[in-house]
């Protein structure tokens, strides 16, 4: 908590410096043509001769120019390391986090299609090269492949009915990739071979666009949600699908004339439309509980089934529920709003629709007092669809309906 | 001055057809373009506005296309799709002409011919010397450091039989000589050089391996000196191979033991190669040698290289800087005899006439006219003399146009020399069909209307499994790729009329259809029905998607029985089978069901028994019974079927567990007693637990 506290409220040697260059970057927002990189350069050799003299100011904040206006699209953004991405629009762009609040643009990829809107991406790397891969997706429903060593297009899927509204990687294997559609269905694609290991959907799948969905940490289910206000447990480790993953593996299209045979998981391993009253657009797991969002203003922690219950052993048709705890904020009743966790789950990260980020920190022995910061800016006031925590969690990126990206540099 | 842009006004007051206005710009041109300047001053000088005016108009009509154009421009040379010297109507860019290429009878003479040569004659190599450049010009007394010794093997690529995991490879030494280390061609006389004979034996067939390939492994070892050794493995560098022979395959040998001083190179040239063609024809030679420590560069990935005109690419670097061994090749009907093999021509410099264009601007005639001197002419009304090619282009509804003039034979949009007039036009009409080009006749050369072809069809024509191929097929590409397989049949060869200038003329009817783009074949693309992806063309005969009953639908039925709660255990199972049964065989009318329920005992007869379901079963048939769906006949037979089933079943469940074999039993004798008694009677009661 103490982190998060210095986060917001307590003074630091930047004190100074910094809130002066938020208002320069913010003003390069308004297209201010005088702010180019040489100032953000000479800021920060100044810091170090500065003393703090504001203490009731973020420490340590900065967009990125955000210039691409037509951002009205679905955001995201992800760290790999210190670089992370964002989505918007027909583009995707790559922005590294330097030390002392820099955030420097790197690569931006514009897709070929004018129509094309990405929604989501994904970081994972190549097992043979080792090269970092982005997948990304959007209205179009194909998932692009992107190797930015190489800075091409290496793969692309076609296959989903409609736009792919969330990209996971499996956390173990970095070959499998998971997409939820609006087409009412999530498919596992092996990216190594090219295949469609299966498609988790149909009879007792959702009856509505999927809007998100997360392995837990072993990569051994998923839980998905959407719009059909339900939450649905599907299970990877079975028989059937190890079966098939390892068959994605070792199918060799050049050396068949037979098709891969993709999964059709037709049947959920649980499914609750009981903990949410509205779209729930974002689930994560959280050891063996679940974290998911609708647009009611509340994150509910909550398992399958009763207390008691091991999660390895709930049965499709089991009907309870337990609900852990909440995290209540405001202001946050628009859907398509997604919340963060860093890698260690210690932290959790959501912003509300005028620009307002509530961090909370979960590393408390009793849940329901985990505390929540907000952080605020004067300048932030549109929605924040998505955050996301660097690795080591020390920044926390946010990005904006205004096509704006803020930092967030965690003070120790 | 070779370009005149004439911005003429041809009629934009009346609102003329399109048709009228090109025959007038036609007229006006012809009379314009002598005398341009005096037009020009006899013309009211139009306003800087309008002719900008006039100018975005021209810019709006046709930038786009010819952005595109250019950029495609671009990609041909970078990753060529096709080589435009493979056309037909630019066969004369081709710059092996057929009388030089071997043909088909060649070809056989090599094939036939190979064994004739390797029986009669001997392959002469004599070694003019090693050339290093980093070693001093031999001026030491030393002998030793005058000359290097020199291994020549020969190696034998045999054909794999069937019981190798590679070709064998089979290496027979013809011998060792000293050859002069940087030797001064004007000190040593020719009579003296080294002189080197592989017979005509060692080119026979082997009786235990078929050869597939023969190739000549150089192999020249130096005792160096100790304080060249490390420049000399530093300066190896990166050279990639480049012996003048297509074989470049090195074989890493282990050839360290003449002690640490010893510097090895080595270099390889096919002979023959594994079609059986003879490689190394009479000449001299100049091999690139490699240094032994250097790890053979990788072929995977292999690029597009353009080698431009003139331009000292780093490959041939190597000559002038690594070493080299030079030799002079013979073959020879005896030792002293003479050459009996073609002799091997200077490579001619590849392009030069081209680049002879591109350097002198001004002076196209020259080379337009040695082209077509030295080319026969196949377009009779080609003219001798300057070519002028005025493009006019027609915009804004035809009512407005541009001429530009060139003196050469090069596509505007893509600089591609196509050296004729047809050969042009026929280029611009297949490769820029964004536009749609008529040839007028004109004294001076050519006119080419150009204007937009509203008719074009942007959509993708090639091949739609390409798009789905990985990775994609139109940016992704580095090199060559494969392409996927799929055999069109082609149905149509039309006849190919004679090339004539007349077919550019503007027709009057056939127009719209002489601009249709032209699809082979039909590019179709199929899907599979469960998962949306794209199905490969070698996958189209399979198809599992059409089943009656899907994994999904039986697991529904079965859930869903599960769901009752006035049936027990044993009846949910019989109503499971039964359903998936009627499901899997498509039975949906009453009088099917003595048939029904024949085949369910025959399939699934075993099954019941061992579940110990017989009772349950004949609840069923009497329930379809009270239904008058079945016969009582048919629940006779349906019962006696089981119990033959029944009998022949212990016979199989040998080895399984004996309270199966018990249950069964017990079963049977139910089911005997039961259906040799009343049959309407209901024993729910009596059934499963």
């Amino acid at each position: 908590m103490r982190e998060n506290k210095n986060m917001s409220e307590s003074p630091s040697q930047a004190g100074k410096e910094i809130p002066a260059k938020k208002q320069k970057l913010s003003s390069d927002e308004n297209s201010n043509p005088d702010l180019s990189g040489d100032e953000n350069d000479d800021a920060v050799s100044v810091e170090s001769g500065t003393n703090a003299e504001r203490p009731d100011t973020p420490t340590n904040t900065a967009n990125a120019p955000g210039r691409k206006s037509w951002g009205k699209g679905k955001w995201k953004s992800k760290k790999c390391r210190y670089s992370f991405k964002c989505v918007n629009s027909l583009r995707v762009t790559l922005y590294e986090c330097h030390s002392q609040g820099e955030i420097r643009l790197l690569q931006s990829y514009v897709d070929a299609d004018a129509d094309e809107n990405f929604y989501t991406c994904a970081w994972t790397y190549d097992t043979n090269t080792s090269h970092p891969l982005l997948a990304v997706a959007g209205s179009r429903g194909i998932i692009r492949v992107i190797n930015h060593i190489t800075m091409q297009c290496i793969k692309h899927y076609v296959g989903h009915g409609n736009a792919i509204n969330e990209l996971k990687f499996h956390p173990r294997d970095p070959n499998l990739l998971l997409s939820v559609s609006k087409d009412h269905a999530l498919r596992l694609w092996n990216i190594q071979t090219d295949t469609l290991v299966a498609i988790f959907g149909g009879v007792e799948g959702h009856r509505d666009e999927v809007l998100s969905a997360d392995f837990d940490l072993l990569g051994e289910k998923i839980m998905s949600c959407g719009m059909d206000h339900s939450l649905k447990l599907w299970r990877i480790n079975s028989e059937r699908m190890q079966k098939a993953i390892r068959g994605s593996y070792e199918y060799n299209p050049s050396k068949t004339n037979r098709p891969f045979v993709s999964q059709k998981i037709h049947f959920p391993d649980f499914s609750t439309r009981d903990i949410h009253r509205n779209y729930v657009d974002c689930v994560r797991w959280l050891g063996d509980l679940i974290l998911s969002k609708s647009c009611e203003n509340a994150i509910v922690c909550w398992k399958p089934g009763k207390m008691e219950d091991d999660i390895d052993h709930i049965k499709p048709n089991e009907s309870n529920v337990t609900i852990l705890g909440r995290f209540d904020y405001s202001q946050c009743d628009i859907w398509y709003m997604r919340f963060s966790m860093d890698f260690w789950q210690k932290m959790l990260a959501l912003g509300n629709q005028v620009g307002k980020l509530y961090v909370w920190d979960l590393e408390v022995e009793d849940p329901h007092k985990a505390k929540c910061t907000t952080l605020t800016l004067p300048k932030c006031t549109s929605a924040i669809r998505q955050t996301s925590f660097s690795r080591d969690s020390s920044i926390l990126i946010a990005v904006c309906d205004d096509a704006s990206i803020w930092r967030w540099d965690r003070q120790r | 001055d070779q370009t005149i842009f004439v911005t003429g006004e041809c009629g934009g007051t009346s609102g003329n057809s399109g048709h009228i206005m090109s025959g007038a710009s036609c007229k006006a041109n012809g009379a314009v373009y002598p005398a341009s300047s005096a037009m020009m001053n006899s013309v009211k000088k139009p306003k800087m506005e309008q002719i900008q005016a006039d100018h975005e108009l021209f810019l709006q009509a046709f930038e786009k296309p010819t952005q595109i154009y250019r950029f495609l421009r671009t990609r041909n040379l970078i990753a060529p799709i096709f080589l435009h010297r493979t056309l037909t109507f630019m066969s004369h860019r081709n710059g092996r002409s057929n009388a030089k290429r071997y043909g088909m009878s060649d070809m056989f003479l090599f094939v036939t011919g190979f064994f004739f040569v390797a029986l009669s004659s001997h392959l002469q190599l004599t070694f003019t010397g090693f050339f290093h450049k980093d070693e001093k010009p031999s001026q030491n007394s030393e002998n030793e450091q005058n000359s290097v010794s020199l291994e020549v093997l020969l190696v034998k690529v045999c054909h794999k039989k069937r019981k190798d995991v590679s070709c064998p490879v089979k290496q027979v030494p013809t011998g060792k000589k000293q050859v002069p280390l940087n030797p001064d061609s004007n000190q040593t006389k020719p009579g003296s050089y080294p002189s080197l004979l592989v017979s005509s034996n060692e080119f026979e067939p082997s009786n235990s391996h078929m050869v597939k390939s023969y190739s000549l492994l150089f192999r020249v070892s130096r005792t160096g000196r100790r304080d060249t050794n490390g420049l000399v493995n530093g300066e190896a560098n990166e050279n990639i191979d480049v012996t003048d022979t297509p074989s470049r395959k090195k074989r890493s040998l282990s050839h360290r033991e003449e002690g640490e001083t010893t510097e090895t190179y080595v270099a390889q040239m096919t002979v023959f190669d594994k079609n059986r063609r003879l490689q190394l024809l009479d000449g001299e030679y100049e091999v690139s040698m490699q240094g032994m420590e250097d790890s053979p560069v990788s072929k995977k990935r292999a690029t597009w290289e353009t080698i431009l005109d003139g331009k000292r690419l780093p490959p041939f670097e190597t000559f002038s800087q690594g070493p080299t061994l030079q030799f002079t090749l013979r073959w020879t009907g005896d030792a002293s005899g003479k050459s009996t093999a073609p002799v091997a021509k200077p490579l001619a410099t590849r392009n030069s006439d081209s680049s002879m264009q591109q350097q002198k601007k001004g002076t196209v005639k020259e080379s337009v006219s040695t082209d077509i001197q030295t080319r026969k002419e196949q377009v009779p009304c080609e003219p001798r003399q300057k070519l002028r090619i005025f493009y006019q282009f027609l915009y804004n509804n035809n009512t407005r146009q541009q001429t530009e003039a060139r003196d050469d034979l090069h596509c505007p949009w893509c600089t591609l020399n196509c050296s004729k007039l047809y050969s042009l036009l026929k280029h611009l009409k297949l490769s820029h069909s964004r536009f749609i080009f008529n040839y007028v006749p004109h004294p001076k050369g050519a006119r080419i209307d150009v204007s937009i072809n509203e008719c074009y069809d942007g959509s993708y024509v090639g091949n739609p499994q390409d798009i789905h191929s990985q990775p994609g097929f139109a940016f992704s590409r580095n090199g060559p790729v494969k392409r996927t397989a799929v055999t069109h049949i082609l149905v149509c060869r039309p006849k190919r009329t004679k090339p004539s200038l007349s077919e550019f003329l503007e027709s009057d009817d056939g127009e719209l259809e002489q601009q249709r783009t032209y699809v082979s074949g039909h590019n179709r693309l199929y899907f599979h029905s469960d998962s949306c992806m794209p199905l490969r063309p070698q996958e189209m005969e399979v198809d599992s998607e059409d089943e009656r009953d899907p994994e999904w639908l039986r697991e529904k039925t079965a859930t869903q029985l599960d769901e009752f709660t006035d049936v027990n255990e044993g009846e949910k199972e019989v109503m499971k089978l039964w359903n998936l049964h009627v499901m899997k065989h498509g039975f949906i009318a009453d009088n099917q069901m003595n048939q029904a329920i024949m085949l369910f005992v025959e399939n699934r007869g075993a099954h019941i028994i061992r579940r110990n379901l017989c009772r349950n079963f004949l609840l069923h048939l009497v329930s379809m019974h009270d239904f008058n769906l079945v016969s009582t006949a048919t629940i006779d037979r349906a019962m006696a079927r089981l119990r033959q089933i029944q009998e022949e079943l212990p016979d199989i469940e040998e080895d399984q567990q004996d309270q199966t074999l018990v249950s069964a039993a017990a079963c049977n004798g139910n089911a005997v007693t039961s259906s040799g008694g009343k049959q309407g009677k209901r024993t729910k009661s009596a059934l499963t637990d």
